[in-house]
């Protein structure tokens, strides 16, 4: 074992805990000065207790986000490892960013009818006019589809417009692996099942992952410390099979983005003096696919991003139902909320949430042993 | 001998009647009518296709997201401390229903019910056997078999497929359907009562109805009877009684009259 690598990338996850817990005090008073925080008037999650929560400051996600950014560039920064995962997460952070701003200071988003535009574009007296409404045609049919999902028109970005942004940040992770990882990377690594060629497939594949991953962090930012806890778990999975695997960058990455959570969950904790929002969330859901993915073990994420996957999962199933049946599955989704409204106290469930992951993550780190 | 309809389909209309609040006792289930509103993809519950206990969770589940405090965490009414009399605090819960579009309409009632009947009488799943639309519409019909319950209206109950006329007075059994087509001033809806209780030549009807007497806050699942005089005679000279008002005064009667189609069926299976 290489224990030098550990010790080195303790050092980094030390480094980066302290460093984000300097710089927290500038952040907090940051958000507060420019009132980025929590409102009600457009969040019907925020109930009974958890009307307390209005006031608290959001993005807090940028602690981890900018300061992972920082010591990754001035002392982890290697164009064959690192470059791809950082841009990645910055695309995805950059848009959770534009998300939570539209969000506070937005203005509400019109909606506009398929059948207006179709008309518009029989009688428009201005023929680039009608051009135009043909060419933007087929996206307002997936703004719809994506509006049937669910997606409703509030300030900030719609999930249509979130998808087109995230699939080009797979699309740029795709890419990475595809074209510049050579052909060892062409192939999947299954649990007990070595490493199958699978060619282009990995590209789908990828950008599938990174999508779904960076929804699922998403969604899982709803109880105070539930991401934050988590994605703790999840990088440590990640820094000891990135150890395991001797992938130095990888391993002092995901050690850097451990100490940096560390430092955000400490604030975290309810009641919390921050929340992440979509900046932290998207970004390091990202970070996380495309980190799990860069050590070949993209058929571990499941188990790696276990309470991800379950929220995600859950919304997906209460969208189904209430869409095609009819009926609600849960209660309310995603899955926190549903123990939520049965009367489980936040606490218990965020605590019960870190150790179900938890053992799924050491399942992940047991399974990934096996070459 | 008094002829009644199941005993788990008198129940639905006995949870219609008493919605099943815990803590609080005898909020009739208001009516509604997702005609207005035309939501689609929605849940049931919230375009008038709910059953009780639907309609029940639901207000609990909208009243902790909006944090209206209707209930507690355990699903309890909270009771009113500014409207300590029963009554008012009854008239919260149903003005809290209808400002959130929780209610039943005429052919979800009715299809509720029925289901329970047959379901418990013939063991058949009513909502499977009804037709609803042919296989040559084939995209209604993929939704017809997803979501039977939101796509039976009137019309389906008025299909000779699934109905057959009864047109002796003295034949009519619980279970069976009073169907007005096309009535109101302007001939634009339907609507259904479902024969609850047979007793000799009295009638007794249930349905979800809004009288535009009823008001905002008034309207919602109600019984009425008609006492057949002259079986001889069709069904709008007979008494019709509800709410203790009698034939032109009773609203159910003046739809029934305005009807451009009145007809009692009984479900064939």
């Amino acid at each position: 074992m290489n224990l030098q690598l550990i010790q080195q990338a303790l050092t980094y996850l030390i480094f980066s805990a302290v460093g984000a817990f300097v710089w927290s005090p500038l952040l907090i008073k940051f958000l507060y000065k420019y009132n980025i925080t929590r409102r009600d008037e457009f969040d019907f999650t925020l109930k009974g207790d958890r009307n307390k929560k209005i006031g608290t400051p959001i993005m807090g996600g940028l602690l981890v986000i900018i300061t992972v950014t920082l010591i990754t560039v001035f002392f982890n920064w290697n164009r064959e490892s690192t470059y791809v995962p950082m841009g990645v997460m910055g695309i995805a952070a950059l848009l959770g960013a534009a998300d939570d701003l539209l969000n506070i200071f937005g203005k509400k988003r019109r909606e506009r009818k398929i059948s207006h535009i179709i008309n518009l574009i029989k009688l428009h007296k201005q023929w680039y006019m009608r051009l135009w409404y043909i060419f933007i045609l087929p996206w307002e049919i997936f703004r719809k589809l994506a509006s049937m999902l669910g997606s409703h028109p509030g300030r900030g970005i719609q999930v249509h417009e979130k998808l087109l942004f995230q699939f080009l940040a797979g699309a740029v992770t795709a890419w990475w692996i595809y074209f510049k990882l050579g052909i060892f990377w062409h192939s999947l690594w299954m649990p007990f099942d070595g490493q199958p060629f699978i060619g282009w497939w990995i590209i789908p594949i990828v950008i599938f992952f990174v999508m779904f991953t960076a929804n699922a962090v998403n969604f899982a930012d709803g109880l105070d410390g539930l991401a934050g806890g988590s994605l703790i778990i999840t990088f440590l999975g990640l820094m000891i099979i990135s150890w395991t695997e001797g992938r130095v960058s990888f391993t002092i990455l995901n050690a850097t983005v451990v100490g940096a959570l560390m430092t955000y969950t400490y604030f975290n904790v309810k009641p919390a003096r921050f929340q992440m929002g979509d900046v932290g969330s998207l970004g390091l859901g990202a970070l996380l696919a495309i980190n799990a993915i860069a050590v070949n073990r993209t058929m571990l994420l499941p188990f790696l991003g276990f309470i991800f996957y379950i929220e995600i999962i859950s919304v997906l199933i209460q969208v189904f139902c209430r869409r095609l049946l009819g009926k609600r599955f849960f209660k309310m989704a995603p899955l926190h909320h549903h123990f939520e409204f049965h009367g489980w106290s936040e606490e218990k469930i965020v605590m019960r949430f870190w150790l179900v992951h938890a053992f799924f993550v050491i399942l992940a780190i047991w399974m990934s042993l096996y070459k | 001998m008094t002829k009644t309809l199941s005993l788990t389909a008198e129940k639905t209309i006995h949870d219609y009647l008493n919605l099943p609040f815990t803590g609080i006792y005898g909020v009739r289930c208001p009516y509604f009518n997702n005609s207005k509103l035309g939501q689609r993809g929605q849940l049931r519950v919230l375009i008038g296709k709910g059953s009780p206990e639907e309609i029940v969770e639901e207000a609990k589940i909208i009243s902790t997201q909006y944090h209206k405090d209707i209930f507690d965490k355990n699903g309890v009414f909270n009771a009113h401390t500014d409207h300590p009399a029963e009554h008012e605090q009854i008239e919260c819960i149903r003005q809290f229903l209808i400002e959130n579009n929780l209610g039943i309409d005429c052919s979800g009632f009715v299809t509720h019910v029925l289901q329970k009947h047959f379901q418990e009488t013939n063991n058949i799943n009513l909502v499977k056997k009804l037709f609803i639309t042919s296989k040559k519409n084939f995209c209604r019909w993929l939704i017809s078999r997803l979501r039977p319950i939101e796509q039976i209206d009137v019309n389906v109950y008025a299909n000779d497929k699934n109905t057959i006329v009864i047109n002796d007075l003295r034949a009519i059994e619980p279970g069976d359907l009073v169907i007005m087509l096309k009535t109101g001033p302007r001939k634009t809806y339907n609507h259904i009562l479902l024969i609850e209780e047979v007793d000799g030549n009295k009638i007794k009807y249930a349905q979800s109805r809004a009288w535009p007497s009823d008001g905002r806050y008034g309207h919602g699942v109600a019984q009425g009877f008609i006492t057949i005089n002259n079986p001889e005679k069709n069904l709008l000279e007979q008494t019709w009684e509800e709410k203790n008002k009698l034939n032109e005064e009773n609203e159910t009667y003046l739809e029934a009259k305005q009807a451009e189609v009145l007809e009692i069926r009984r479900i064939k299976f």
